[in-house]
């Protein structure tokens, strides 16, 4: 488990992190959601023992991270700016990390870059933007660590080769644990990834919370009343995050258990009702305008 | 924890990214040695077989030179390969990718800076090694294989490697302190060349607050070797050299003192880098400077000399308005010194607003400098030794018997040297009361500029102590305790080096027999009449008054040579003048065959006398007025202010220099043999008025034909 608590961190005036706590549990694909400049980079970079918090304290497995080896054996951090040794190959990347983590496994590694149809003797300099990606990836997970914390690192990868990351997350994830920390700033990057989101914004943290926990709570009704009064009645019978009209058709943001959420429609006999599914996207939208942010504004 | 193994491996594959450097580092030291070795044996072998004079010692001297510690070249490319080193070594620091990298590695900082710290040493010592074997494989192979050599090249490989690492261990501290490339470059050459504008500054205040102060006998130029890593480096290397001190001074033990300092040295440069390594945030990267609270500091350290330095220069600049242009060249170098490292720090020209409080502080410490060297200066020259505790003195004033024999050629240092530097080593005058009254006349008229000459004292005090004075002294002085000194014996001894001399040593004597082509001619004499001719010479000499010294000229001139085998010449050591009194030397020298000629009054058939104007500012002189005379009468008159024949200038001891330079005066001789002979002559005494008045007609005269 990594546990960040009361963190707070400034350069000369500016305040990047300001007091914050968050918990990832291991088994989860966690997701740091926020814009440029909510403080993402700064969280992982103290996360990864890079940087010190002028406050508070970070610990990986109960071992504070800065200047520990033991600690930062567990994880591999990829930058958003990725570096790659001078004129080398994946090949000699991977010969570079296996000195670094004894457990780096190389075998798994060839095949990986066999994979994605990476040359494992060519030039990274040679190499795309989306291919030093991919290349950091691989050996992130091959590094055989506990947690990868990959900042920036799937913004832009094309939905292929997310695909072909997220099957390989979810089998590291089952067979030995494997806890990625992925930051962006971008939520559509991480809809079909993540099980836990954080969302940062000026440093702070706005929420943390389960996917599938917010999920299972907020759903979107679509229905047409026979008149206005029951449609009084029923609206008001839910925790409503959001109503919207468009003619007769009401589209109602309810927070609440599902089977409870259509026995009550029911009841009110309305001429049209359908349950849809909501994006990671509407459910922050919905989460957030609760507490007074417009996320329109912060995220998209 | 990372096992040595691992450690060593990540060694390895810390210098598999650094490839450039160590090809770049090879390249080098193969040229510098293998191949400059190569060419060099060559060469030599080529010597020996073809030119008789190149003897063996000569090949080993030049190897040894070659392949030792002070071989310049060397010296220059190690300080280049150490500071190419730790910026390779400690760059990334300047790089966010890079930094996140590895320092998101389960490395710790300390094993990362050792990592990288002794790749930086091997990277030059391995190569260093294998070339200089390969070198010392090429000397044997040609058949100079010495020990002498091997020696040599080992102190060399010793030297060197103290060297590389203090100026290596520099270049990291400075890299560890900066955030970028521009910054650390900024940084190394602070680092590196701050001592050296020290030793400069300290060097020009003292010579202009300090004016008594006597630089070749002070400390200050030294603070370059202990205020720079270049400069001890340096002095580690010199002190090696034979060339540069003379083998007298070629002492291992002051070698194994300068090592141990520099290694000292490099080990605290080494523990500093390792602490700013440790300490520094990894956000700073970008930063001019790591540590924002060193960056107030830096700047007053840089600003100060900077201003201090720019005052100096803009004082030098001003003539005759000295102080008005100190104040405009202070505020001068504290604005642009401001503007520039504000600039630097920050990258922003709207920064030159910040930073006030250190800007004001180095004005601060500029204005105490030049307070202290002013005031200093003062109590400096003013102040006198304890003559209590003096236990004798010696007083240099080369400039002003300096005609008579200003310079003598030192045969143990293999040069020529001042005579006041005879006078500090040998001269020994006991008696305080004259030095005392002597020095307080000298320090009360320093002030004087005109018709002055320099006055050099060392006072040897009964610890030990040796302490330096020198002082600008009117003429008037000069003349009241020249006739006091030269009846001292003390003085006598130590103002002439005939005394230090050795008959052994000298090879055999010369003299010009004719003045007027300088063609010289050997004396005749065994080593046992030398001998005799020295001690001989010496009793007379110091037997001889002030003022037969003073009012006769010499009537000849030897000078004791030896044969300088290394260079294939002869040296002469030094001109040993011989008076008209010296009646036992002068036997002595017609015994070896010498005939020695002397004016007479009733010789001279002509005196001519050019006086010369004042010169201008390019050294020209401004007019020129002769008169002659033939007359008897004037004759005698003259003769009786004049020293006459090729050593009058030799005479004089307590005269103006003026009086001799501004007259040129030259007389006609009968002489037997080929009609009318010039022979010059000096004024030794105040010139007679008639001839004053006879010069300023003669100057009427000829601005009247002038302007005709």
């Amino acid at each position: 488990m990594i546990e960040a608590t009361k963190i707070s961190k400034s350069f000369d005036d500016m305040k990047a992190i300001d007091d914050i706590s968050i918990t990832i549990k291991e088994g989860n694909v966690f997701g740091l959601i926020g814009t440029n400049g909510a403080g993402k980079s700064t969280f992982m970079r103290m996360v990864a023992g890079i940087i010190k918090p002028d406050k508070g304290t970070i610990l990986i497995d109960d071992i504070p991270v800065y200047e520990s080896e033991e600690a930062k054996r567990k994880f591999f951090y990829i930058s958003d700016e990725q570096f790659f040794l001078m004129n080398s190959t994946p090949n000699e990347m991977g010969r570079f990390y296996k000195t670094v983590f004894p457990e780096f496994d190389r075998k798994k590694f060839y095949d990986f870059l066999a994979r994605f149809e990476l040359d494992k003797d060519r030039k990274i300099a040679t190499f795309s933007k989306g291919m030093k990606k991919q290349l950091s990836l691989l050996l992130g997970i091959c590094s055989g660590t506990k947690y990868l914390l990959c900042d920036e690192t799937f913004d832009g990868l094309d939905p292929v080769m997310r695909q072909g990351i997220k099957s390989i997350f979810a089998s590291e994830m089952e067979e030995r644990g494997l806890t990625p920390v992925i930051a962006s700033h971008n939520l559509r990057e991480l809809e079909d990834i993540c099980d836990h989101v954080g969302l940062l914004h000026k440093g702070g943290v706005l929420l943390s919370k389960d996917l599938e926990e917010m999920k299972c709570n907020i759903f979107k009704v679509q229905c047409v009343f026979n008149d206005s009064i029951t449609e009084y009645e029923t609206v008001t019978r839910f925790d409503v995050i959001k109503n919207e009209r468009r003619g007769s058709l009401v589209t109602l943001t309810i927070r609440g258990d599902k089977d409870e959420i259509i026995a009550k429609i029911h009841n009110a006999n309305p001429v049209f009702s359908e349950i849809l599914p909501l994006s990671l996207e509407e459910i922050f939208i919905s989460e957030t305008e609760v507490v007074g942010y417009d996320i329109k504004k912060l995220i998209f | 924890m990372i096992s040595k193994n691992s450690f060593f491996s990540l060694m390895k594959e810390d210098m598999k990214t650094r490839m450039w450097l160590v090809l770049l580092n090879n390249i080098i030291l193969f040229l510098n040695f293998p191949i400059a070795i190569a060419i060099e044996t060559q060469k030599i072998v080529k010597f020996l077989e073809e030119d008789p004079l190149f003897q063996l010692e000569d090949a080993i001297e030049s190897l040894t030179y070659s392949i030792g510690a002070s071989n310049g070249m060397t010296l220059i490319l190690v300080v280049c390969m150490a500071f190419l080193a730790a910026i390779s070594q400690f760059g990334y620091l300047y790089q966010k990718s890079q930094v996140d990298l590895y320092h998101s590695l389960p490395i710790n900082r300390k094993r990362s800076f050792f990592m990288r710290y002794l790749n930086g040493i091997i990277v030059y010592v391995l190569p260093y090694i294998i070339y200089l074997l390969i070198a010392m494989v090429i000397i044997s192979a040609a058949g100079l294989g010495q020990m002498a050599i091997i020696k040599e090249a080992v102190l060399g490989l010793m030297i060197h490697l103290v060297g590389y690492v203090l100026c290596y261990s520099t270049a990291v501290l400075a890299v560890c302190m900066t955030g970028n490339i521009f910054s650390g470059v900024c940084g190394i050459a602070t680092f590196s060349g701050y001592g050296v504008l020290v030793t400069f500054l300290g060097l020009s205040m003292t010579n202009e607050y300090f004016k008594s102060y006597m630089s070749e006998y002070g400390k200050v130029e030294e603070l370059f070797y202990y205020f720079s890593p270049l400069g001890a480096y340096l002095k580690l290397s010199d002190l090696t050299d034979k060339y540069y001190y003379g083998n007298s001074v070629l002492s291992p033990k002051n070698i194994v003192m300068w090592m141990l300092g520099c290694i000292i040295g490099a080990a605290v440069l080494s523990f500093l880098s390792y602490m700013a390594y440790k300490k520094r945030k990894s956000e700073s990267t970008g930063k001019s400077i790591a540590f924002s609270k060193s960056k107030g500091v830096i700047k007053v350290f840089i600003m100060t000399m900077i201003v201090c330095l720019g005052t100096l220069i803009f004082g030098t600049l001003g003539y005759g308005a000295e102080n008005l242009w100190k104040v405009i060249g202070f505020l001068v170098s504290l604005v642009l010194s401001h503007i520039l490292i504000q600039i630097i720090y920050e990258l922003d020209v709207k920064a030159i607003r910040k930073g006030l409080v250190s800007t004001g502080i180095s004005a601060g410490l500029g204005i105490l400098v030049f307070a202290g060297f002013y005031y200093g200066g003062k109590l400096y020259d003013s102040s006198q030794v304890n003559w209590e505790e003096l236990d004798y003195a010696a007083v240099g004033m080369g400039s002003v018997y300096g005609g008579y024999n200003n310079s003598y050629y030192d045969v143990e240092e293999q040069q020529y040297m001042y005579i006041d530097e005879f006078a500090f080593e040998n001269m020994k005058i006991e008696d305080k009361e004259l030095i005392q009254e002597f020095a307080k006349e000298c320090i009360s008229n320093d002030e004087q500029k005109e018709s002055a000459t320099r006055v050099n004292f060392k006072y040897t005090l009964k610890n030990g102590k040796e302490v330096y004075r020198s002082y600008v002294v009117s003429y008037d002085t000069t003349r009241k305790y020249i006739p006091q000194l030269m009846e001292n014996q003390q003085f006598k001894e130590g103002s002439n080096y005939i005394f230090k001399l050795d008959a052994e040593e000298i090879d055999y004597l010369r003299y010009y027999e004719d003045w007027s082509n300088y063609e010289e001619k050997k004396i005749n004499m065994s080593k046992e009449e030398i001998a005799n001719l020295f001690k001989t010479y010496k009793e007379e000499y110091l037997a001889t008054s002030f003022k037969d010294l003073n009012e006769n000229a010499p009537i000849f001139c030897f000078m004791p040579c030896v044969n300088e085998a290394d260079y294939g010449e002869n040296w002469e050591i030094c001109k040993v003048y011989v008076y008209p009194t010296f009646t036992k030397t002068l036997a002595l020298l017609e015994d070896a065959g010498i005939k020695i000629k002397e004016v007479k009054p009733e010789d001279m058939k002509e005196i001519s006398i050019t006086k010369f104007g004042e010169a201008n500012m390019y050294g020209e002189l401004t007019s020129e007025v002769s008169v002659s005379y033939d007359t008897s009468d004037k004759i005698e008159e003259l003769e009786k202010v004049l020293s006459i024949g090729e050593f009058g200038y030799y005479t004089n001891f307590d005269g103006d220099e003026n009086l001799v330079n501004q007259y040129n005066v030259t007389i006609a001789i009968e002489n037997g043999k080929s009609g009318v002979e010039w022979v010059n002559a000096v004024f030794i005494k105040e010139i007679p008025e008639w001839l004053e008045e006879d010069i300023k007609n003669a100057a009427i005269k000829n601005e009247i034909e002038q302007a005709e």
